[in-house]
């Protein structure tokens, strides 16, 4: 799908990039990744000829991209920066319709496919369509710019550090939801990061540059376990078992918990805690409000006397969040367990750090 | 303890009030026996009579007391009204004083305001002001209580009740020749705004484009713009005559050395530098990843320029010609030295014949005129900006 | 090799030097104006000499703009402190407001009220000069970022120390760049004076537009607009020589 042949670029005497040749292919996301000033910002921007290389080539679906005229490309390509760069004097809806808009798309059209994006980037468009950058959060911007970068549904979206400029909290939500929105669209992305958790969540393939050449090109996993050099092997860490597990979601992991609702009698509780020592307590619309610890049920009349209520969004985990995360959180708040739930906080069951200590054992191997 | 009281009551209407109190000791109008004479300057009970001197200080103390005791939104509409009674009654009965005091008085003679008018302009100023800053939230009483008083002076005027006033009999006495200077004046500072606006924004973008072009650009305007006017328009008539006496044709075009060839000139001359300058700017500002976003999504060089650039940098392009046009406008009225015309003219004649009243009929229509170039500026800059963009930091 | 501030000063003091031996020699201007303008009978200003034209000039200058500072900085720290804050909204209005009044029609609303001479002329300099001094006293104190007026007060300063200490210094060049501006309009407006009759550097062009010479005209026009850019020059190194605050955005 996408083709480097041997590109340099030379700005004077410096080498930027120097005879990079990378592949890329179809539905596969590739994460540049490197020490600042390895060049692969330089390497994304010649893609979509912002930069010109000085010699080589770069082949989008067989093609000479300088063959191409540059606009016409960057049409059919999706592009989304750190600094997002939506347009300050447009509203939402408008910044989204840019490429449609550019190609000429019908209003009705554009109008639909704006509606489809905000949904898709999970935002109400009734309520974001209308609004300006002006009075978007850092994260709203970010999922607004990959919203326009994908508008006129291109095969390709380059991405430069598009989720850098936020919290780390709102950069894990944005990448989980990366991570399904490319689950369920496959496009050919190529994305630079600095941040090697990020690119081994995210990545299909691993690009390892320094000094504007291509040091390492694998999965993550290799990446992890057989650094090509000692260069790379000092990048990746020495906490590389550590590091993989952000690359396993918790989804295949949580298992059905012991629950009961706030308004049970004792003894239906006692009942679902059974042998174990507690159970998660939870609404009756099923969302999670705490725990209950068997030895206090004796000693209280309700359940809601007895119950040590939780923050759920302090505690819980997303259910698209890794592993790592979940052992974070364990370690974090001592717990052997933690609850994992649904986008409405409803609760879906847990995860045990058992299974985190198997599933990081096999990925040492 | 009381005197904090007092200060938080509201110290800027306690001022205005005080300040409305002492215009009294001032002359109010002044008698004199023809336009260019001296004259011997009238008390306020003298001027009009005492009922109304009576009223105009119950009207002030009712506003400092007020002013003292300032608690809610009924007192401070209170107060803003008040202040538009006393400036209403003041020309209301300034009128009929006019009348009365020239035909008593000799052929010739002249009544003009004095300083207690003038002050009593100034405390109604002040209290109007602290009244609005009291009433944020009440749109339509701070539109009645700026504009009332303002407009009912404006009516009095047209219609002919003030015509006694020395001004507007210096007016009347030149009607057509003032119509004919108002219009020059309009052409020559719209045209210089027009034309410096023309050159000033591609200079800009060259500017904002061309890092080499950048300094020798803001050199030429700002040594410009440091230039006195009047030297400026005298280096400009020394090349200017040369050029006439070796082309006698260029005469017929206008061009001498003296007249509107060297004052359009340098007055597009001085219009360049806030144009160039807010154009620079406003392009220079332009967040670096808009434009980046935009070229990356497809648009082509004209594209960005036409869909980005000239609406992001638009606000403070017009902000410049704002400056430039009311710059304009006093620079203007400087030319009529030079033989340009436009109102000026009135101030200079004035000047050379020691006539005060025809001064200020140049003076005063300048300063509206620059006020008013000035409000019709900020509205087209409030329309054209972006709704998107922030309130502009003017 | 001295630095760039240095090197800027000795630009100017050389400049300075050049200019008052070029005013001071009449016979090189007698010489140079009868050479262009061979026509006109008389070239120099027979009222005064050049020197005493640009002395006058300056004084008129000098006197408006030492009133100016000496009252609008103070007035402007003084709105800006919680005694005088209520005045802050009308002052602002005010000096926004008489910004947009051409300087000179205030020097012509002076002679109605004043007379001719020289005391209106400094009235309406200094009048029409405390606007942008008092303005950008205004922006350059409220300009002082927040947390270093609470580290001053952390540290135990009292409101007197923060203000000289902290707050003046770290304002001082965006009013030095008020004061700048305020000097530049009034040596422009002082010449305009020359026409209600306060002498400098505008009476010779007056006199030459009045009697059609153009040598007279050139005298005043020269001297002016030097004058007038080294006068800016010197400002803008005084400016310079406060810069520990980034530009700010002032006009």
């Amino acid at each position: 799908m996408i083709k480097l042949e041997q590109v340099t670029k030379k700005y004077g005497a410096t080498v930027a990039v120097n005879g990079l040749s990378l592949e890329v292919n179809e539905g596969e996301v590739c994460v540049l990744i490197g020490p600042s000033g390895c060049g692969k910002t330089t390497t994304l921007r010649m893609i979509n000829r912002l930069i010109e290389p000085t010699s080589g080539r770069i082949l989008v679906n067989g093609k000479d991209t300088s063959q191409v005229k540059p606009e016409q490309l960057r049409r059919s390509i999706g592009y989304a920066i750190q600094s997002v760069g939506l347009f300050p004097h447009l509203t939402v809806a408008t910044n989204i319709a840019t490429v449609p808009e550019l190609l000429h798309w019908d209003k009705t059209r554009i109008a639909r496919r704006v509606e489809e994006l905000l949904t898709l980037v999970g935002l109400s468009p009734a309520e974001y369509a209308g609004k300006y950058p002006s009075q978007l959060s850092g994260g709203e911007a970010q999922r607004i710019g990959v919203a326009r970068a994908l508008a006129a549904d291109p095969p390709i979206l380059l991405m430069d550090e598009p989720f850098g400029a936020v919290d780390p909290l709102t950069r894990e939500r944005l990448q989980a939801q990366f991570v399904a929105i490319q689950q369920e669209l496959k496009k050919t992305v190529i994305l630079v990061t600095h941040d090697l958790d990020e690119a081994i969540r995210l990545a299909d393939l691993i690009a390892i540059m320094a000094a504007g050449k291509l040091v390492q090109y694998d999965t993550p996993e290799t990446t992890l376990s057989r650094p090509a050099s000692k260069f790379v092997h000092d990048f990746v860490g020495s906490d590389r078992a550590l590091k993989r597990l952000s690359r396993i979601s918790v989804e295949s992991f949580i298992k059905s918990a012991p629950t009961v609702t706030i308004n049970a009698s004792i003894k239906q509780a006692e009942a679902a805690i059974g042998s174990r020592r507690s159970a998660w307590v939870v609404d009756d619309k099923g969302q999670l409000l705490g725990w209950i610890d068997r030895t206090d049920l004796s000693q209280v009349s309700s359940i809601s006397e007895g119950m040590v209520t939780l923050e759920s969004k302090d505690i819980a985990l997303w259910q698209n969040a890794t592993l790592r995360e979940a052992l974070s959180r364990m370690l974090g708040q001592g717990f052997k367990s933690i609850p994992v739930v649904d986008e409405d906080t409803k609760l879906i069951g847990e995860v045990t750090l058992g299974d985190v200590e198997a599933a990081t054992a096999e990925a040492e191997e | 303890m009381m005197v904090r009281q007092w200060v938080t009551g509201n110290s800027v209407a306690v001022t205005g009030s005080c300040l409305g109190l002492l215009s009294l000791p001032f002359g109010w109008l002044t008698l004199k026996a023809s336009r260019l004479t001296a004259g011997t300057s009238l008390r306020l009970w003298d001027a009009f009579s005492w009922g109304v001197a009576a009223a105009i200080i119950v009207l002030w103390l009712l506003c400092l007391a007020l002013s003292l005791a300032e608690r809610d939104k009924r007192h401070a509409i209170t107060i803003g009204i008040t202040a538009n009674a006393i400036l209403i009654l003041t020309f209301i009965f300034a009128g009929p004083a006019a009348n009365r005091l020239t035909a008593t008085g000799a052929e010739f003679a002249r009544v003009s305001l004095s300083a207690g008018v003038w002050v009593t302009v100034a405390a109604v100023y002040m209290l109007v002001f602290a009244a609005r800053q009291s009433l944020p939230d009440y749109r339509v009483w701070q539109n009645l209580i700026s504009w009332t008083g303002l407009a009912a002076v404006v009516i009095l005027l047209f219609t002919g009740w003030l015509n006694n006033i020395s001004v507007v009999q210096e007016f009347l006495g030149r009607e057509s020749r003032f119509q004919q200077e108002l219009v020059k004046h309009i052409f020559l500072f719209g045209g210089s705004v027009i034309a410096g606006t023309i050159i000033g924004i591609p200079l800009g973008i060259w500017a904002a484009r061309n890092r080499r072009a950048e300094r020798p650009i803001f050199y030429f305007a700002n040594i410009t713009q440091t230039i006195p006017s009047l030297a400026l328009f005298g280096l400009l008539i020394a090349p200017l005559s040369a050029l006439s006496f070796a082309f006698p044709v260029l005469r017929e075009f206008g061009i001498r050395g003296v007249g509107a060839a060297p004052a359009l000139i340098a007055l597009i001359i001085y219009s360049l530098l806030p144009i160039v300058r807010n154009t620079f700017v406003g392009l220079r500002q332009l967040d670096p990843a808009v434009i980046d976003a935009g070229l990356g999504m497809g648009m082509s060089r004209p594209q960005v320029f036409r869909r980005l650039e000239v609406p992001l940098a638009a606000p403070l392009v017009l902000e410049g010609v704002r400056t430039a046009s009311v710059q304009a406008v006093g620079l203007t009225a400087v030319a009529a030295l030079i033989g340009a015309g436009g109102l000026g003219w009135f101030v200079f004649q004035g000047l050379g014949q020691a006539a005060p009243d025809l001064i200020i009929l140049g003076a005063i229509p300048i300063i509206v005129l620059a006020l008013f170039v000035d409000a019709v500026m900020r509205t087209i800059v409030r329309v054209s900006t972006p709704k998107g963009l922030a309130t502009g930091t003017s | 090799m001295p630095d760039r501030q240095t090197r800027r000063w000795i630009i100017l003091a050389l400049a300075s030097a050049a200019f008052i031996a070029l005013i001071a020699s009449t016979g090189v201007w007698e010489a140079s104006l009868r050479f262009l303008f061979p026509q006109e009978s008389q070239v120099l200003h027979p009222r005064a000499s050049l020197l005493t034209l640009v002395v006058e000039h300056l004084g008129l200058v000098g006197i408006s703009s030492s009133l100016t500072i000496l009252i609008g900085v103070p007035l402007g720290i003084w709105v800006t402190c919680p005694g005088g804050r209520n005045f802050l909204p009308i002052v602002t209005d005010l000096t926004s407001f008489g910004q947009t009044f051409p300087p000179v029609a205030v020097l012509a609303l002076a002679v109605p009220m004043l007379g001719f001479g020289l005391v209106p002329t400094v009235v309406a300099l200094f009048l029409y000069g405390l606007l942008p001094v008092v303005r950008n006293t205004i922006a350059g104190l409220r300009a002082v970022p927040p947390h270093l007026l609470d580290a001053a007060y952390g540290m135990g300063m009292g409101r007197f120390q923060a203000l000289f200490r902290v707050e003046i210094p770290l304002a001082a060049r965006v009013i030095l760049a008020g004061i700048r501006i305020s000097v530049i309009i009034n040596i422009g407006t002082a010449m305009i004076g020359a026409a209600i009759g306060a002498g400098g550097l505008g009476s010779p062009i007056i006199a030459g537009l009045v009697q059609d010479n153009l040598a007279y005209i050139i005298e005043g026009a020269v001297p002016a607009a030097i004058l007038a850019v080294l006068a800016d020059q010197l400002l803008a190194n005084v400016e310079g020589s406060f810069a520990y605050m980034p530009e700010e955005a002032t006009r």
